[in-house]
């Protein structure tokens, strides 16, 4: 379902494999309910594979801050997922005009911002957060994983959610180590 | 505890029994009519019922989209979610259905484990789709008994809306 | 009744829109802003019923635009619902302490939020009689 590129990587309170679960329950409880899509975990050999076949990759990147907790999430997924997500969101008529990239790329940084929330309140719901306005830049390809990287499959393509972290120590304003 | 042949008894009404198969639909305007369906394992059974009109209709349908077996969807639509749905509502609105108006249910949607053990995850998938395809529609989905292990059967009362599902253990009035 | 959806995403209002159109709920017009400091640029202009509003938005928070909103007389009689991201315990608390009369966690299915509107109407209505 997911690697792992730092072993030092520290959530408060859970294990890197209970922060993997808890970031798929995120995606798929986004991808079901608002979005009518099937989310199912993936493996990295499955993602490479269907992966190497995707042309073109949106990359939608929220920030957040959570007590001493800080960092992004980005979700990266094909283009052709964004608009299939799109119309199945907006409930759009395939007789309908093509949405322009922007409106695609709004709703792309919404379904990142909705991942990112959800997976926030599910690793400590006793604690508020922040999230910045997303950000969505086109990619040929998807980038070096995070520090923790989960793949899985949306409506049989995939899609890697990475979750970057900022040292605890520079989050909280202390000087570096 | 009645049973549903009990309680939808058409031998004392005298009224119609449609049995309806997967990939197949029935709507109707008779208030001693009920529509029927069994063997709901992953299938999804769409209902719709219409108070004001006195309509009601079922489709039990199989598989999400058409573009996983189009030949099939051209011969059999009501197969699949996305051309099943909008020729149940068709034939609904010639009996004079409401889409405003119309309570929709949705039932089934089991995942039947393989004999290996394992699931294709077919049922979430349809439950899925027959969601998708009502929100496109602009229909919202008025109540559900999805999910489980077991096949259902699935009676549907044309005079009132009332269904009673049963799976193999118990009854539920939806 | 006049409705004002404040959140960042275009595409979130839109669906909240779409909605709102369909649901059984009598609406003269529907507002759209994208962060708190428009929201309440707006209802300073407009007479409306209804806030739907998320919490993080750039310029101006739902939070921070909810705390203006409880400290002015003019709004008192403003029903204000949090549709947010935010699930916390902490933020579902403070929602009470600004008279929000529901909060809706993202993600939500279209049939949540149309509760939700049914609900407020009608008990809106049962004020009214």
């Amino acid at each position: 379902m997911s690697s792992t590129n730092s072993p030092t990587t520290t959530l408060p309170k859970l294990t890197d494999a209970e922060a993997a679960s808890a970031m798929f329950q995120a995606v798929r409880s986004v991808a079901e309910q608002s979005f009518f899509a099937v989310a199912e975990p993936g493996d990295d050999r499955s993602f490479g594979v269907a992966a190497a076949k995707v042309p073109r990759w949106l990359v939608a990147t929220v920030r957040f801050e959570q007590g001493p907790l800080a960092g992004s999430v980005s979700c990266t997924l094909p283009e052709a997922l964004a608009t299939g997500l799109f119309d199945a969101f907006t409930g759009r008529d395939p007789g309908d005009p093509e949405p322009k990239p922007t409106l695609v790329h709004d709703l792309v940084g919404e379904f990142s911002n909705m991942v990112c929330g959800a997976w926030l309140t599910r690793v400590e719901s006793s604690r508020t957060f922040t999230l910045s306005h997303p950000s969505v830049e086109p990619a040929l390809k998807p980038g070096v994983a995070g520090d923790m990287r989960l793949v899985a499959a949306i409506d049989d393509l995939p899609v890697a959610v990475d979750l970057r972290l900022q040292p605890l120590a520079r989050a909280n304003g202390a000087p570096r180590a | 505890m009645r049973s549903a042949a009990e309680s939808f008894a058409p031998e004392l009404t005298g009224a119609r029994r449609l049995v309806i198969g997967i990939g197949e639909f029935a709507v109707s305007n008779r208030p001693g009519d009920v529509i029927v369906t069994h063997a709901l394992g992953s299938c999804i059974a769409v209902c719709i019922f219409d108070p004001r009109a006195g309509v009601a209709g079922m489709l039990h349908f199989m598989l999400p989209e058409a573009s996983i077996n189009p030949e099939r969807a051209r011969q059999q639509p009501g197969v699949f979610a996305d051309t099943g749905i909008p020729l149940l509502f068709e034939a609904a609105y010639q009996h004079g259905l409401n889409k405003r108006r119309a309570i929709v249910t949705l039932v089934g949607g089991a995942e039947m484990t393989q004999q290996s053990g394992a699931s294709f995850g077919t049922g979430r998938r349809n439950a899925l789709a027959a969601k998708n395809v009502l929100w496109r529609a602009g229909v919202f989905v008025a109540g559900q008994e999805i999910g489980g292990n077991d096949a259902r059967t699935l009676y549907l009362s044309v005079a009132d809306g009332k269904m009673e599902v049963h799976n193999g253990q118990t009854y539920k009035e939806l | 009744m006049r409705i004002l959806i404040v959140d960042d995403s275009a595409m979130m209002r839109a669906m909240i829109k779409r909605v709102i159109k369909l649901a059984d709920v009598p609406v003269d017009a529907i507002l759209e802003a994208s962060n708190g400091a428009e929201g309440l640029e707006l209802l300073k202009k407009h007479d409306v019923q209804l806030l739907l509003t998320d919490i993080n938005m750039p310029v101006m928070t739902g939070a921070e635009m909810l705390r203006e909103i409880s400290m002015d007389e003019r709004w008192r009689g403003l029903s204000r619902v949090i549709i947010s991201t935010d699930g916390s315990t902490v933020r579902r608390e403070e929602a009470a302490d600004l008279d929000v009369r529901c909060y809706l966690e993202k993600p939500f299915s279209p049939e949540v939020l149309r509760d939700v509107l049914n609900e407020l109407a009608d008990n809106d209505l049962a004020e009214t009689d």
